[in-house]
């Protein structure tokens, strides 16, 4: 069960898989699993690689960098605690190394929001422990 | 060993739909159960195999069971389903897997739930993001809506469906619920009414999305060998096929073709049939590019035309390939998980040829294709006649 913070907004709880990748929040940096097998980068976090099920999974710094697959503005949310931030854009970012996340676009009116436009991470603090990646336009 | 052909659809019950807030939804789900077993003019006590789907009101943890014990009905094959829209439809495939393997005989599919009134918005909201990954979407505050709008710019995009195509498959909806004395909503709209309906997350208009109510429907499923003996028509199983790319959208292998592609192949294969050879299609309506995304993957047209096949009444009575004869969810009823089950319900209406003023000439064969969580799980069913065995 996810904690909520004083605003409201989920705070996500990490578990033994995904520490590592929520510790790399709290330092700014996104981090991906990478199978040093067969190469495969993947995301979310898993204990083994999804795609070859080796159990040599190794976690390196991203790029940050990414591109927009598709995004809708959200003008109801669907979570408590959003309300005074919308309307905001959400958006399907495909990462430089490969995998998609699902995020919400900061800096940019949704009307100026298109496909493949260039976008980088940036982190917001939800809780002490936990900053969440965002993204923002590339400059 | 095939199941084509090995079982049917012998009784059918639908309760009323819309805002029913004098009912609950295990309520819904026996009426639903008692009209089925009345329209196959069986007694309680001749069923022995139970489907349920756990409802978002009164949700059980063993919601079959504890439906077993609310009818003091004894199964002896039992299960709750979960796979969202695509529930009802998985369900009638585990069932004939059970009867043919001599599991049981008599399976009594019934899904009721009143998420319209049985719930505060706030609760469905609450309720909705259980479906969200827990770390890696709901912190994001973004709604399931938002979900299928980001995939349905993504087909517009890649193939240039246009917002008026979208708003054509809600106006051929509302035309067929105009025909349908049991729709929530009748009064015939137009593709101008859902581009002047409220962006509800874009390029998705209000008239885009689906109802949402309260409702249950029920089937009996039996041996094909006993189909005779009952008082109605009886619609027989000719294939069903199942696919599963992903449960969170982010994870999906392509935002504009869904796992139909696989599903759909799999149920033609099983029935020996194609997608012309259908004489209806009942396919998940939850919001309008899901119709057009399904009518491309399950082979109804050429992926990236869909935009322009259901223009000019293709996919209206009348048309080559009329879609949602009952109105679908989009304009006769969503009910939550038992969405679907009224798409199987018209199936077999149709296929008895009982459909009144919304009856396809001549329907010997049709199809019914059902969707649950984000373009996540997807069942297609294909039912016929005797005539088509």
């Amino acid at each position: 069960m996810n904690n909520i913070n004083p605003t409201g907004k989920p705070v996500p709880k990490p578990n033994p898989e995904t520490q590592t990748y929520w510790d790399g929040c709290a330092a700014g940096e996104l981090r991906l699993q990478h199978c040093d097998d067969c190469g495969h980068v993947q995301f979310y976090p898993r204990k083994l690689c999804s795609a070859c099920f080796s159990q040599n999974v190794s976690w390196k710094a991203a790029s940050g960098k990414g591109t927009i697959r598709s995004w809708s503005t959200v003008v109801a949310p669907g979570a408590p605690g959003f309300q005074e931030e919308i309307p905001f854009v959400s958006v399907l970012v495909e990462l430089a190394e490969g995998p998609t996340m699902l995020s919400v676009l900061r800096d940019c009116a949704p009307e100026d929001v298109d496909f493949d436009m260039p976008v980088e991470v940036i982190f917001e603090q939800r809780s002490e422990e936990i900053h969440i990646p965002y993204f923002k336009p590339q400059a | 060993m095939t199941l084509r052909g090995s079982v049917a659809i012998v009784g059918m019950g639908e309760t009323p739909v819309g805002a029913l807030p004098d009912q609950g939804s295990t309520e819904l789900c026996a009426e639903a159960a008692r009209l089925a077993l009345l329209d196959a003019g069986l007694k309680k006590g001749e069923v022995d195999g139970l489907i349920t789907c756990n409802p978002w009101v009164e949700p059980h943890l063993y919601h079959a069971e504890m439906f077993s014990e609310y009818m003091q009905i004894f199964p002896r094959f039992c299960m709750t389903l979960n796979a969202g829209g695509a529930t009802s439809l998985t369900a009638v495939l585990r069932a004939a897997s059970a009867i043919v393997t001599g599991v049981c005989d008599t399976v009594l599919i019934t899904h009721g739930d009143n998420p319209r009134t049985g719930m505060t918005g706030a609760e469905t909201g609450a309720k909705m993001t259980t479906t969200m990954n827990p770390q890696f979407e709901l912190p994001y505050g973004v709604p399931l809506t938002n979900g299928y709008a980001m995939a349905g710019r993504a087909h517009m995009y890649e193939y240039g469906t246009t917002s008026a195509q979208l708003a054509q498959v809600a106006v051929s909806a509302r035309k067929h619920a105009s025909l349908n004395p049991a729709a929530e909503m009748r009064t015939p709209i137009t593709v101008e009414d859902v581009l002047n309906s409220p962006v509800v997350a874009d390029p998705l208009h209000a008239l885009d999305c689906s109802l949402w109510s309260d409702g249950g429907a029920a089937v009996v499923v039996v041996g094909a060998e006993r189909a005779k003996d009952f008082p109605n028509k009886p619609v027989y199983f000719l294939g069903c096929g199942e696919g599963h790319f992903h449960e969170h959208l982010f994870q999906a292998r392509s935002l504009t073709t869904t796992a139909a592609s696989e599903s759909g192949p799999r149920a033609f294969a099983m029935a020996g049939m194609q997608p012309k050879d259908m004489d209806f299609a009942q396919v998940y309506d939850c919001f309008t590019p899901v119709v057009i995304m399904e009518l491309e993957d399950l082979g109804f047209c050429a992926k990236g035309e869909g935009g322009g096949f259901v223009e000019n009444g293709n996919i209206e009575l009348g048309g080559p390939m009329p879609v949602n004869t009952h109105g679908g969810l989009l304009s006769h009823s969503h009910t939550g998980h038992p969405g679907s089950m009224f798409a199987l319900t018209e199936a077999v209406t149709q296929l008895r040829g009982s459909g009144g003023e919304r009856q396809v000439a001549d329907a010997e064969v049709g199809l019914v294709h059902g969707q649950g969580g984000v373009l996540s799980s997807h069942a297609t069913l294909i039912l016929g006649t005797q005539a088509s065995l």
